[in-house]
């Protein structure tokens, strides 16, 4: 059976020390990374002691739509179950994300991601939580997904060389779902206390413009754009408020 | 006194049950494996099932659809019931801040599914899943920012904590990074973690869809329906390491399903039988090619742009290869029109329930049932927890503490056994051996051929042995409680199917498209001598 090599960092907990270690790994037809960790852990014999520890890593879905399984693969950021073994060089090595703390091995502290949701208040103020007749004729939308889908896999903090310990920067992906939930019609309405959230300290005006988060989005979504309409939008509104007085 | 409410999983159903039972003033905590986002809810492409009177859709046509195509599994009044709240439940989802695909002249467009009489999905591309969990979890932040509900995520369920009484008092759960063991009291519970699809190989569902906490249920005492039922979707693809379904809004769209014979085969009139039960071939292909262009590009790009980069053997011009998949469970969780289990105090909505989910048959219909039983269960689990006598504050400490030990205990002898078995291997083995053998609609004289087989597999289930015995992030254990568990319902679903044909009640399967036509439910209760089946004549 063809074998390849993975290289894979590990870290038994937050506190222990990172490590390499290698394994050969029997290639399968149309391979995954994430099934390649997946079958790490099965082809351990268990009758005796190897010492082999299966890999911890986060997967749910397996096909790119749940975005647990970010990590560095090759070096570069990525969804474990959307990369193929045959589409890299050799020798393959997988490390967890940087910007995250490591619980274990490839598993990542993504807590945080849903901080976006205070941040830039996305939600709409809803009276209650009752099923009743409105109209929905309204919600027909005709414009395309440019901003919607986003999986919070944490891939465009990765990329992006202004998210770090010492920055607020909230990352691009917060800037993606603000702009899904402004364009609906429900989410219009507050949209001037947003842009006033997305205009803090961490916010918008902190992107240097590199748009890195735009080419590693696994969902492909439009991040450089909604950071630039959200800035031209919170500028237009200071320049209103100026010179209204 | 506010009562306290736990909510055990958190896709489409729990997230909702949550949003509800806190406006409802509930004291409520959210447990679950991993976030909203992340849940199989997130995962549904096929869109939301709505019947809404403006377009000329009546309740009745809708509630007809889904009986007829649920062969009598589904119950008509939670159906009609569902069918009556489908237009609100897409209002809900407007509410939140949801947008559909619009038609070229800008009013919504409803899409056809396979089954149905008429159009009344409504989609937002590939991603109606995805962002319906993404306003869910905006409406939970913002209960979260008001102090109104706990979230409890990255918690493995481990089971209900019953007292003597049999009564439910609260859940005992174990923290996925720290491995702590805990009990979180609750005067009512809702179980809301999904169906059991992932049982098999080739399933269209996440991994963690497995049916371990149904069975932690059981095995307290609650009843299981119709466990042997599944629903199979011959338009699964292969993309990376899993499957995906084209969607059905895209197979109505002039696309041409045939067999390797050439024998042509349309889904969209009359031949939904296809979708329920297996007698549709093993080899099929699609033809997308008379699909329109423009069409495409207006509603599917996303789903197109998927499969290509996904499926190595999709492409736009020649037929995709289909797979037959895996789609969803149909049975469940026993409940009430209440939503209330045969255990005092749980409940249970969504695909966990065995309620509307055994007709979603149709596509979309998922999304709907999931959130209007979310909505639903709620209600009941709160007037429920304000009318009992005493609530689980009162109850007596050792309760809990009993139940923590004994999740601490069988831990530790898991670490310190000596099996020789791979959990791993093991529930692969497993769903594999399921697909192969259930899957392919060959009866129950052909389980009893390979009835031996499955019992040495599942006999290895509990020989599994732990070869990393950390206290920290220990998945390990997880899967190995998770894997014993695939075991004991893989045996329950074998059991049943055989035990059906014994009862002379499978004539009622396959065949025949009445209201009635499956006359007999299975009924399975836990008991100290192993699984108890009831096949009771259906009023």
């Amino acid at each position: 059976m063809e074998m390849f090599l993975m290289k894979i960092r590990r870290q038994d907990d937050p506190e222990g020390l990172p490590y390499w270690e290698k394994f050969e790994v029997p290639h399968e037809f149309g391979m995954t990374v994430a099934r390649a960790l997946e079958s790490i852990g099965e082809l351990i014999d268990h009758s005796e002691v190897s010492g082999v520890s299966p890999v911890c890593f986060d997967h749910a879905c397996n096909k790119g739509v749940c975005g647990s399984c970010t990590m560095l693969i090759n070096g570069k950021v990525a969804l474990a179950c959307k990369t193929r073994i045959d589409d890299l060089s050799s020798p393959i090595t997988v490390s967890p994300l940087t910007k995250f703390s490591v619980v274990r091995d490839l598993k990542v502290d993504r807590d945080r991601l849903a901080d976006a949701f205070e941040k830039c208040m996305l939600w709409v103020e809803l009276d209650d939580y009752e099923l009743r007749s409105v109209d929905v004729e309204g919600a027909a939308s005709g414009d395309a997904v440019d901003y919607e889908g986003c999986v919070m896999c944490g891939a465009c903090l990765e990329a992006c060389p202004q998210v770090s310990d010492r920055s607020a920067y909230i990352g691009a992906y917060a800037f993606g779902n603000m702009m899904a939930f402004c364009n609906t019609p429900h989410g219009k309405r507050d949209e001037d206390v947003r842009l006033a959230h997305a205009a803090e300290r961490g916010g918008v005006s902190d992107c240097a413009g590199v748009m890195n988060c735009e080419r590693v989005c696994p969902s492909g979504i439009e991040l450089s754009k909604a950071i630039g309409t959200l800035n031209f939008k919170s500028m237009a509104g200071s320049l209103r408020r100026y010179f209204r007085g | 006194m506010r009562p306290s409410i736990v909510i055990v999983g958190a896709g489409a159903s729990g997230s909702m049950a949550a949003l509800r039972a806190s406006s409802l003033g509930a004291d409520v905590t959210l447990l679950s494996s991993s976030e909203p986002i992340r849940s199989n809810s997130a995962f549904a492409n096929q869109g939301v099932c709505a019947s809404l009177p403006k377009n000329g859709d009546s309740i009745d046509g809708y509630a007809d659809d889904i009986i007829k195509n649920s062969r009598g599994m589904a119950n008509s009044e939670c159906v009609r019931a569902m069918c009556e709240a489908s237009g609100d439940v897409l209002g809900f989802l407007v509410r939140m801040g949801m947008s559909f695909d619009a038609t070229c002249e800008g009013g919504l467009k409803a899409f056809d599914c396979v089954g149905s009489s008429r159009p009344r999905l409504y989609r937002r591309h590939s991603i109606t899943g995805n962002r319906i969990m993404t306003l869910l979890m905006g409406q939970i932040a913002r209960q979260l920012s008001q102090g109104r509900m706990k979230t409890v995520y990255g918690w493995e369920f481990i089971s209900p904590i019953v007292d003597d009484a049999g009564v439910v008092r609260g859940v005992v759960a174990i923290d996925a990074r720290n491995m702590e063991v805990r009990a979180f009291r609750a005067d009512a519970v809702i179980m809301c973690t999904g169906g059991y699809a992932s049982l098999f190989a080739k399933s269209l569902c996440s991994r963690m869809s497995d049916g371990s906490a149904m069975m932690s249920c059981y095995e307290k005492g609650a009843s299981i329906v119709n466990p042997e039922f599944i629903r199979m979707n011959p338009f699964g693809i292969e993309c990376f390491g899993g499957f995906t379904a084209v969607p059905d809004a895209l197979i109505c769209a002039n696309s041409n399903a045939f067999t390797k014979d050439g024998e042509s085969r349309n889904y969209i009139e009359g031949d939904t039988a296809n979708l329920t039960y297996d007698d549709f071939p093993s080899s099929m292909y699609l033809d997308m090619s008379d699909v329109d262009l423009g069409m495409i590009e207006r509603y599917f790009d996303k789903d197109t742009d998927f499969m290509l980069s996904a499926s190595e053997t999709f492409s736009a011009e020649d037929a995709i290869a289909l797979e037959k998949c895996v789609h969803a469970s149909s049975g469940g969780l026993h409940i009430d029109d209440k939503h209330a289990t045969t255990l005092n105090g749980l409940f249970a909505a969504g695909d966990m329930a065995n309620d509307v989910y055994g007709a979603t048959a149709l596509a979309g219909n998922d999304l709907t049932a999931s959130l209007f039983g979310g909505h639903v269960s709620a209600k009941f689990a709160v007037e429920y927890a304000h009318g009992i006598a005493k609530s689980s504050s009162e109850a007596t400490p050792s309760l809990f503490e009993k139940a923590v030990e004994a999740v601490e205990d069988a831990n530790t002898m898991f670490a310190s056994g000596d099996g020789t078995e791979n959990a791993r291997l093991l529930s692969r083995q497993l769903a594999m051996f399921m697909y192969d053998n259930l899957c392919d609609g060959q009866g129950a004289s052909h389980l009893n051929a390979s009835r031996m087989d499955f019992v040495r597999l599942s006999e290895r289930s509990h020989k599994l042995s732990l070869v990393d015995r950390s206290e920290w992030a220990n998945d390990e254990i997880i899967n190995l409680r998770r894997t014993r568990r695939r075991a004991e319902l893989s045996d329950l679903i074998y059991q049943a199917i055989i035990k059906r044909e014994g009862e002379d009640a499978s004539d009622d399967v396959p065949g025949g498209d009445s209201k009635d036509s499956l006359a007999y439910v299975t009924k399975v209760n836990h008991s100290a001598e192993g699984a108890r089946f009831d096949f009771a004549k259906k009023v």
